[in-house]
């Protein structure tokens, strides 16, 4: 089945299997060579784009020139039989109609059926009305040490500290942050504080005092704190795994795969290599966290489009949660991803979903971050739409205290939000507290992006990320296509891959 | 039907763990993480966010055919 879109649906095809999706409800249907064929002949004769009830009830009523649900396509009969195309274009029209067939269309003689708890609304929804997320802080980012003990060429935080200089967090500071988590999270239970920085290793004993505050107080609010850590690995000792235990923090462990990879741009004072030291140290730090739950992630660059290939180094040296994102910086970079590199990109993608499956089919899986697809319990559309929660549920704060929407956004002047010793940081950052820029975020996703809007991932992405759209575009409306590309790839690959492990099951 | 594959015809079937759930109005729920607080850092996504209400509440009898209400809450 060829690639195509064709709003709403989106088909593609995996290791023979092929795949329809409904980027309105990101539903996913698999079809069978006959269903596949079906749908080719579909999309044929839809002349008024998508196939929708207009053509597939007018199929029903036998309204279409020289075809009825009898009248199968001789195409589909010549080739699969009559008794299986018959089957399989009534399948399909079906599909077709229980998606799109409304209420107000009178020439569908099996709406009843098509469409059990169906209201009159369902079939009329057209342009959506603007949608504004309302829900409060629930996480912040403390940016602990704005300084590292590395020197990655593409870092998007050393732009902020070489201009003012490397800065740690005080303990008052942190604890500041806490308390004004605490007060502008409203009723949210649930709280997430990310130590990061910079190398947030680097101010240990701030971490470890502001856990232990951060602790005392959501305790006291009834609320609950999960901790996450992201760090380059240099520093480590039994000491500081057993803080990470006793508090069950999520660990990020940054590492970019092979030697020579992760060397090239991942670079100590003096120019020295990291990975030796680095690999040995998440090596340690991953036997030792009770919980296992870390990630072991790597950046990929210009520099190693067979970024597979330093996957499949560390599933090589036990690591088991691997995520492998993307580089992210200004296109005049020696080390940026360009539009030509696609193809490239894409096929690895695939490689490394092959690599993925033969793991999987060995019994000895690995987790890839983008791979993962939420289980059956996985967000409602509200939060699918949401996306990262950036400038409203989650915020950035520097050393000084300074608020920005996320990690990435810090030192880019246009996007300060104030600072958490504002006297009304609180109330602005509550969700009707009108600060300006916050209500830009809260009204920035996939289903206010006017490009997103009518795209078949856009439950799967949430709209992409702001402060890369920001960075390459100017706009956090922005959409970028290089990043949505290979978005869409993880997407399907993620879809496919739930879908052959499933069906490896006994 | 296999594991979490949903029946719904011999010739197309349709994956049940991908139905979104239905109880979209709740904007303000706050029980799920947000993105960028675990391994994306760059490259936020929202499909593989689980959802600590739903692991109770969700039904696995449902079809696609619940899209519809999807559409009806983003209307």
């Amino acid at each position: 089945m060829a690639a195509a879109q064709r709003w709403p649906w989106h088909e593609f095809s995996f290791r023979g299997r092929h795949y329809l999706v409904n980027g309105e409800t990101g539903v996913v249907h698999l079809l069978d060579e006959a269903a596949a064929a079906a749908w080719e002949v579909l999309l044929d004769r839809s002349t008024l784009g998508p196939p929708d009830c207009a053509y597939t009830c007018s199929i029903d009523q036998g309204q279409e020139p020289g075809q009825s649900a009898e009248q199968v396509p001789d195409t589909l009969v010549s080739r699969f039989g009559r008794a299986v195309a018959t089957e399989a274009w009534q399948e399909v029209c079906t599909l077709v109609r229980a998606v799109s067939c409304s209420e107000s269309c009178s020439a569908s003689p099996s709406k009843a059926q098509v469409k059990p708890g169906a209201s009159p609304e369902a079939g009329s929804w057209a342009e959506p009305e603007p949608i504004r997320i309302g829900t409060p802080l629930k996480a912040l980012c403390l940016l602990v040490a704005m300084d590292c003990n590395l020197a990655c060429r593409y870092c998007f935080a050393a732009p902020d500290w070489h201009a003012r200089g490397p800065r740690r967090m005080p303990l008052t500071v942190a604890c500041r942050a806490i308390d004004f988590l605490i007060e502008a999270s409203g009723a949210s239970r649930f709280l997430q504080i990310d130590f990061f920085g910079g190398e947030p290793t680097l101010n240990l004993e701030v971490v470890r005092e502001a856990t232990a505050y951060a602790q005392t107080v959501a305790r006291q609010h009834d609320k609950q704190v999960n901790f996450t850590l992201t760090t380059n690995a240099l520093i480590w000792s039994d000491e500081i795994a057993d803080f990470l235990n006793e508090h069950h923090f999520q660990v990020i462990l940054s590492l970019d795969g092979r030697p020579e990879v992760h060397d090239r741009l991942r670079r100590r004072a003096g120019d020295q290599p990291s990975h030796a030291l680095v690999l040995r140290n998440v090596t340690q730090a991953v036997a030792s966290l009770v919980d296992q739950n870390y990630w072991v992630r790597g950046t990929f660059t210009r520099f190693n489009l067979d970024f597979a290939s330093d996957v499949e180094y560390l599933v090589k040296h036990g690591f088991r949660q691997i995520s492998f994102e993307p580089v992210v910086d200004l296109p005049d970079r020696p080390w940026a991803l360009q539009e030509e590199d696609l193809p490239r990109l894409l096929a690895e993608y695939e490689r490394l979903a092959e690599l993925y499956l033969e793991q999987a089919a060995k019994g000895d899986p690995f987790e890839f971050f983008h791979f993962r697809l939420a289980p059956p319990s996985g967000p409602c559309v509200a939060r699918r739409i949401s996306g990262c929660g950036a400038g409203y549920q989650y915020l950035a704060v520097t050393p000084e205290g300074e608020l920005y929407p996320c990690h990435q956004f810090v030192g880019r002047d246009a996007y300060r939000l104030g600072s958490i010793f504002d006297p009304d940081a609180v109330q602005r950052f509550s969700p009707d507290g009108g600060c300006t820029l916050s209500e830009r975020f809260r009204r920035t996703h996939a289903q206010s992006k006017p490009e997103c809007r009518r795209c078949w991932a856009k439950l799967y992405c949430g709209g992409g990320c702001h402060a890369n759209a920001d960075l390459l575009a100017g706009d956090i409306a922005a959409t970028l296509p290089l990043f949505c590309t290979l978005q869409k790839k993880r997407v399907e690959l993620s879809i496919a891959l739930r879908t052959e492990i499933e069906l490896m099951k006994p | 039907m296999r594991g979490t594959l949903e029946t719904t015809g011999k010739h197309v079937v349709t994956l049940g763990w991908s139905i979104l759930r239905n109880e979209a109005a709740d904007w303000n729920c706050d029980e799920c993480n947000t993105s960028c607080q675990s391994a994306c850092k760059t490259s936020c996504t929202v499909a593989s966010q689980s959802c600590p209400k739903g692991q109770q509440e969700r039904s696995s009898k449902e079809t696609f055919y619940r899209g519809r209400r999807t559409k009806m809450a983003l209307a």
